[in-house]
């Protein structure tokens, strides 16, 4: 079942990306098993990533959409609520999932906490207590990672 | 023989005995003075008795006159006037026992007089030069200069010690009592028994603030009992216990007093704060205990810890015993027991941020004292602490809502709200309801219009004004001593005993962080610079070290201590069952509504008991002899009720509880007969469970999505064991009957939701863990990269071992729970919302096991990741089978082969070829194969079946699966259609709609009828049109 409903997906997202040429994230399967996305994401041009392109995974678990995908950054990130797994800390993609949502507004919320990190929820404490009291440090280091790690 | 001495006058002898005993002559005899240099020559008292014409002879009338003169003189290298008056007692009564072998009855009579006299002369001429020090002194400055050395203490404190040593013997006693002092028999006595309470009340205070002078600072294996001793001495008597409370610093009430302050300046404080425990290093006690006790740590031998826990257990209970015995002393003396509640009140007051995560320590008193009055109030609480508790109808709840010695009203409750506590509180108040019906009728009806603007200023104002009359309504009420006991008691074990144990925790886990943090230094040797290495290494060594000291501390004086704990155990089975009274009584079901009473109730009531139960259950003996059968009524009354306690990890810890008493194996016959014999747990405790596996999806924690999986592993476990009961397994099939489109699919829902999860987060992190085992197996490559990143990825290695391991033990509970169920229990599994998700996770993970891709999940050692190929494709196979027989509407086989994602044609074929090897259960194998053939016909009838469709119009697909709907029904808020099934699977998992989150059940769908006639009549005319199609070709 849950294939047609991720195809469907595909494809709208293919039709989006043809419309505009400018969007900040692109996906699809890897190879020929559609239960496994690759994705990149633009680091959003106002905020220390700006410039970085990351790689994501995207997992299709198999009771997927009635739970949430599995997402996962593959390129070194330095944010509050990204941990050196790759792991993600974000409502939608825990008990805040809702199958009405898809891949392509997963990809977008993902953007915008890039820009906007949640350092009152954080994954990696030392990150977010950095941005908190030392904001300049933090946008210095994310900036230097993205250099090293996110573009090559 | 008489005669052959000179008979002496009756005033002679009176004579002889009083110069003996003042050490005084009025006649100037040299030869006296000087053998013996304390005998004064009282020249100028002799000189006035002259010219009075008197002869200067010692009688009792002048007595005084003597002892006075003898004082207040000037005599050089004369005794100092305590010592000297101490020297008259004790010589007073060295002579009244002479006395006591004359044989003239009259003349005996008459000196035994005059020693009595003598005696009191000297104790209360004592009173009165301690009480006025510097009357006896002037210019004797031999005298002020030793007593200067010595002025901070009171003379009478060697005394008072040597007293309470006599007799008992301990490392303190004789060393430290008598620095050569002996107090005469009786002349304490004497002294305090005196009913002149403000003569002796300065000396009495001056006392207690020296004893609490002698234990500061002083920890658990300093001279503390000595003091302790002296304490209970001086509160025996009436006028002492009279002084000790109107001491300024029996409860201090300085403006900035805290916790701490308290803990530091009350008379009390100093002997609370005596222990084993640690604590801040600024009220540091000496001897250091740890460093005493558990210098070598682990290394110790077992004997030598053995002896230090018991030594520590011994001087702590003489310290619950002696303090125990004060408090006791103060209570029952009517004029004293208010100030006891008041103190140990305060104490509580004073100390609440205690309860906080992190305490302060500068402003909180210590865990050690808090230990201590925890166990202390323990002791008190010992005379209703009986089997039957057969006063505990004197524990009013009012006292927890009107009481106005301890504030309860802020804390947690059980059910209700702050909001909802402090509104019940004034509505049921009884001065407040007096108070109205005096009011005149104007006011009655202003007070309704005041509170309907309850967020305005008028209505605080309102609140401020019950809280007082609050306050003086408590005043008025007298509760019963066994009532004020009882809540004091329990706020008390909530600051210390139980506080204890989070500390003791996080002690624990503080160790197990730096033994991680250095086995990886240790791991990085010869990769990073030694020396610095080196200098963490030990710096890290040094910190366990005092960590296991720590540790051992609080073993020794709270886990070694099994009688505190049964005690403490004791008085919270007197919690539970007054807490059950308080909703009609050990039955079920319960009362619709949870009383108000016990909604209100300090949540922490709760909370503290499951602790102490949890904590007892892993210390060896602890348990022995508790009836806990009360207690487990109590959970399974509780543990699914909402409605009564409203904190799901409180209920959570109940089955936590449950799970530690669980029989395992054989020989736990104790247990088995405490869950297998009980109406009350074969009734309801599988229902209660199954519940709480359901409630505990939605925890309302930003953490709920992980927390829910160890509460149930708990749950999971306690069923596996209970499925093996046949009484309970009987009990679970008649729920699964009953509830079978309720509760038990929600169970069943979140029992396969977590399968899945943490199977296939196991399986994917199988697949990563490999992949870094390739990176470092490769090893000329692996040493080329970095330091750094090396560790990094040796790190995420290690902490992926670990998530498989865990995720894996889950997964594996949860599938055998769905094959041993399924086994009898099948109906559930084949309704419409819930076949095609168990049939489309069974493909999934039939796939993994024996598809293509099945050799990348081969590992070196799968056990070690808890991962059983073998057993869990057993397993999978047997649910299939199970459900395959209990199929009798034949819909399991077009499930499995419409899931449209693991399903091929290939696939039961692989795995029988798999079984075959395996799986010992021929008719398994066979219902399985038969089974897999069922579904391939299944599936080229699907097949057919789409084919015939063609292109479906967008409006006749489920947003949600984009497939064609067969029930369409709209969302009442979202307006938007979707499939039955579909949001009937989705509503099993999560109550809302999924395009606005806004909250929905299955009876708020509305049938779209239009819609669904068009879609037949579509699905229809395709056919048609097909079977045209193939008519024409």
């Amino acid at each position: 079942m849950a294939a047609r409903r991720i195809n469907k997906e595909l494809k709208d997202l293919q039709k989006e990306l043809q419309k505009d040429s400018s969007l900040s994230c692109s996906a699809g399967p890897v190879g020929n098993d559609i239960f496994h996305w690759q994705a990149t994401i633009i680091g959003p041009s106002d905020s220390p990533y700006a410039g970085g392109v990351f790689n994501v995974t995207i997992h299709f678990p198999p009771d997927y959409p009635f739970k949430p995908p599995k997402v996962s950054f593959k390129t070194k990130v330095y944010h509050p609520n990204i941990n050196s797994n790759g792991s993600i800390c974000l409502d939608i993609l825990k008990e805040q999932w809702s199958p009405a949502l898809t891949i392509s507004k997963v990809l977008l919320s993902i953007c915008s906490l890039l820009t906007d990190p949640n350092p009152d929820d954080p994954l990696v404490p030392d990150i977010a207590q950095i941005y908190k009291n030392d904001k300049a440090k933090y946008e210095a280091t994310a900036r230097s990672w993205t250099q090293k790690y996110a573009m090559e | 023989m008489a005669t052959q001495k000179p008979q002496r006058s009756p005033e002679e002898i009176e004579d002889i005995i009083l110069r003996k005993i003042f050490f005084v002559t009025l006649t100037e005899n040299p030869e006296v003075t000087a053998s013996d240099r304390c005998v004064v020559y009282l020249e100028m008292t002799a000189a006035e008795l002259l010219s009075e014409s008197k002869s200067l002879r010692l009688s009792r009338d002048l007595m005084e006159r003597v002892l006075i003169d003898r004082l207040s003189g000037d005599f050089p290298n004369a005794e100092p006037p305590f010592e000297y008056l101490l020297g008259c007692y004790r010589r007073a009564h060295e002579e009244s026992r002479k006395i006591s072998n004359m044989k003239d009855r009259t003349v005996r009579a008459e000196m035994e007089s005059v020693t009595r006299q003598a005696k009191k002369l000297s104790v209360s001429y004592c009173k009165i030069h301690l009480g006025n020090p510097e009357l006896f002194n002037s210019g004797n400055s031999a005298n002020t200069n030793s007593n200067n050395a010595s002025s901070s203490r009171s003379p009478l404190l060697p005394l008072i010690f040597s007293e309470v040593s006599s007799g008992v013997i301990d490392g303190f006693g004789g060393s430290v009592g008598g620095s050569g002092v002996q107090c005469p028999p009786g002349f304490l006595e004497e002294f305090f028994r005196d009913s002149d309470f403000d003569s002796l009340d300065p000396i009495l205070k001056g006392l207690y603030e020296d004893l609490r002078g002698s234990v500061l600072n002083v920890s658990a294996l300093g001279n503390f009992q000595q003091p302790l001793r002296a304490l209970l001495f001086l509160v025996s008597f009436p006028a002492g216990a009279k002084s000790l409370v109107s001491h300024r610093w029996w409860i201090p009430k300085e403006l900035y007093m805290n916790g701490r302050a308290i803990e530091m300046t009350s008379i009390l404080g100093p002997f609370f704060h005596v222990s084993a425990l640690p604590d801040q290093t600024t009220f540091k006690s000496l001897p250091d205990v740890g460093l005493q006790c558990f210098a070598e740590g682990s290394r110790q031998r077992p004997a030598d810890l053995l002896s230090s826990f018991t030594t520590i257990k011994t001087v702590m209970n003489n310290l619950y015993d002696g303090l125990g015995k004060v408090l006791m002393s103060l209570l029952k003396n009517s004029e004293t027991r208010e100030n006891v509640l008041e103190y140990v009140a305060e104490v509580i007051n004073k100390n609440l941020s205690r309860a906080h995560l992190q305490v302060d320590p500068l402003s909180c008193a210590s865990s050690g004292m808090f230990i201590n009055l925890s166990a202390v109030m323990l002791q008190l609480c010992e005379p209703f602490l009986d089997v039957n508790f057969s006063k505990r109808d004197k524990i009013d709840p009012k006292y927890v809502f009107y009481g106005n010695r301890l504030d309860m009203r802020e804390l947690t409750a059980l059910f209700a709200t702050s909001e909802e506590v402090t509104q019940w509180i004034n509505k049921n108040n009884p001065v407040k309801t007096d108070q109205s019906s005096q009011c005149s009728n104007s006011e009655d009806h202003l007070l309704p219009s005041l509170e309907a603007t309850s967020c305005g200023s008028n209505a605080s104002g309102l609140a401020l004004h019950n809280l007082k009359q609050l306050s003086t309504s408590g005043q008025k009420t007298k509760y019963h001593f066994i009532c004020e006991c009882f809540f004091m008691t329990a706020r008390v074990l909530n600051l210390g005993l139980l506080k204890a144990f989070s500390d003791y925790k996080h002690v624990v886990q503080e160790i197990s962080r730096f033994e991680d943090a250095l086995s990886t230094l240790k791991a990085m040797k010869g990769q990073a610079p030694a020396t610095r290495l080196q200098l963490e290494i030990s710096r890290l060594e040094k910190e366990i070290e005092q960590c296991n000291q720590e540790k051992f501390c609080y073993e020794a004086q709270i886990f070694r201590d099994e009688a505190l704990l049964q005690r403490a155990l004791s008085f919270y089975r007197l919690m539970i069952i007054w807490l059950v009274e308080l909703v009609g009584g050990f039955k079920m079901p319960l009362p619709s509504t949870c009383p108000m009473e016990f909604a209100c109730m300090p949540e922490h009531f709760v909370e503290d008991v499951l602790e102490l139960l949890i904590y007892g259950a892993r210390i060896p003996k602890v348990l022995d002899g508790i009836p806990l059968d009360d207690f487990l009524n109590f959970i399974i009354m509780f543990m699914a009720s909402p409605n009564y306690i409203k904190n799901p990890y409180l209920r959570a810890k109940m089955v936590e509880v449950l799970n530690c008493w669980m029989p395992r194996g054989s020989g736990s016959s104790a247990m088995s007969t405490l869950f297998e014999g009980h109406q009350l747990a074969l009734e309801y405790l599988v229902r209660n469970l199954l519940k709480l596996y359901v409630d505990i999806e939605f925890t309302g924690s930003h953490t709920q999505f992980y927390d829910k999986f160890n509460i149930r592993h708990n749950i999971a476990e306690l069923l596996e064991y209970l499925w093996q009961v046949p009484s309970h397994r009987n009990a679970w099939r008649q729920i699964a009957k009953e509830e079978e489109k309720g509760v038990y699919l929600n169970f069943l829902n979140f029992l396969i939701n977590d399968s899945i999860y943490l199977l296939d987060e196991s399986l994917n992190k199988i697949l990563e863990l490999k992949e870094i085992e390739a990176e470092m197996s490769n090893t000329a490559e692996w040493e080329r990269r970095p330091a750094q990143e090396r560790q990094e990825r040796t790190r995420l290695f290690r902490s992926q071992e670990t998530i498989i391991r865990i995720d894996m033990k889950l997964a594996n509970e949860d599938v055998s729970m769905l094959a041993f169920t399924s086994e009898q229990i099948t109906a559930p599994f084949l309704l419409p919302e819930m076949v095609e998700r168990v049939a489309s996770m069974l493909n999934y993970f039939l796939l993994q096991l024996v598809g293509p891709q099945r050799k990348s999940l081969i590992l070196k050692d799968p056990e070690k990741y808890e991962f059983h190929p073998k057993e869990l494709l057993n397993q999978i196979v047997r649910i299939y089978v199970h459900l395959a027989r209990g199929d009798e509407k034949n819909v399991f086989p077009i499930a499995i082969s419409s899931d449209g994602r693991s399903y091929n044609d290939q696939l039961f074929g692989a795995a029988a070829d798999v079984l075959r090897r395996i799986c010992t259960d021929v008719r398994v194998v066979q219902d399985f194969i038969e089974l897999g053939a069922k579904a391939k016909a299944a599936a080229s009838e699907a097949m057919d079946a789409e084919a015939a469709l063609g292109d479906i119009p967008d409006e006749f697909l489920d947003p949600i699966q984009y497939t064609l709907m067969k029930d369409p029904v709209t969302l009442p808020s979202s307006s938007i259609t979707v499939d039955r099934a579909v949001i009937q699977r989705h509503l099993l998992s999560d109550n809302t709609d999924p395009f606005n989150r806004s909250h929905l059940t299955v009876d708020m769908l509305i049938p779209n009828h239009e819609l669904k006639a068009r879609i037949e009549e579509f699905i229809r005319s395709q056919r048609l049109k097909r079977h045209g199609d193939d008519l024409n070709s």
